[in-house]
């Protein structure tokens, strides 16, 4: 499989992105962000990059919930993750949600990735406008 | 690299770095119409107002927060001065099950604190901070509103 066939919505999407190299993630028509056990980002994709305007040095190595995308530190997002990582089980879910990319409120469908067999757990960004 | 390209390159590393500064900045900042609708919108604002908003649809301030502040929008219409701030660190308090935050928080009643500017005769800015944790601390702290 190569990376432009790789939709926002394919099945078994964990797996498929923990072995794509980053230049085949730069392709990819949605955003990454792939973030490890400590919350910090690892992975940043040049959709994603685009669309909030802030270049990968930025970003990787920040803790993704504070210091990249604290939008996200509620219950609907961060607190599926850190329930997921306690509990030890598969997050695979999309949530209709809205960004501040730009600062812009911009629609998007965010699919949360977590599973305890992959070291890096991805927050992935479909743009609906 | 020309003049031109350098030139470029620092308005570049200076807008990316302006957007960053409001990416992170710690409370919540809104401006929207005099109707509410959201013109611009940084990212603690939407942590705290989508977990209100029910059908994940946030594109109007005064919406997101009818069912806990329902007064907000009249209190805007009826605000005399053609600008001024309309509330001040007035206090709105979250039903418990609504509120973000870890598992332990959203067993507690969040309060957010609202400060509302008329800009002019279109546009409102709004400030938001999450103050649960300031208001258990004191708990004798009162609302405060700016009369019109």
């Amino acid at each position: 499989m190569t990376a432009p066939t790789l939709s926002f919505a394919a099945p078994d999407l964990h797996t498929s992105l923990a072995q794509l190299p980053a230049d085949e993630l730069d392709r990819l028509d949605f955003g990454v962000i792939g973030f490890d056990d400590e919350t910090n980002v690892c992975q940043y994709n040049r959709t994603e990059s685009e669309a909030a305007g802030l270049t990968p040095p930025r970003v990787l190595g920040q803790p993704l919930f504070t210091n990249v995308a604290p939008c996200m530190n509620n219950f609907m997002v961060a607190q599926r993750f850190e329930d997921a990582q306690d509990d030890g089980t598969v997050l695979d879910d999309t949530i209709d949600y809205v960004l501040t990319l730009r600062m812009r409120p911009l629609k998007v469908a965010l699919r949360l990735l977590a599973a305890p067999d992959h070291a890096i757990r991805y927050v992935l960004v479909q743009r609906k406008q | 690299m020309t003049a031109d390209a350098a030139a470029y390159a620092r308005l570049a590393a200076e807008h990316e770095a302006l957007m960053q500064f409001l990416y992170l900045a710690p409370v919540g900042l809104v401006q929207t119409t005099a109707d509410g609708e959201i013109l611009m919108i940084n990212p603690i604002s939407a942590q705290l107002l989508m977990p209100l908003q029910r059908d994940g649809n946030l594109v109007n301030l005064f919406d997101a927060l009818a069912d806990v502040a329902p007064e907000l929008r009249h209190l805007c219409a009826t605000f005399g001065r053609p600008s001024g701030m309309v509330c001040d660190g007035m206090h709105i308090q979250l039903d418990s099950g609504r509120t973000g935050g870890s598992s332990a928080d959203k067993r507690a009643t969040q309060v957010l604190s609202l400060s509302l500017l008329k800009l002019d005769g279109t546009r409102l800015m709004a400030v938001l901070s999450d103050v649960t944790h300031r208001c258990v601390a004191h708990p004798t702290h009162h609302d405060q509103a700016t009369s019109p």
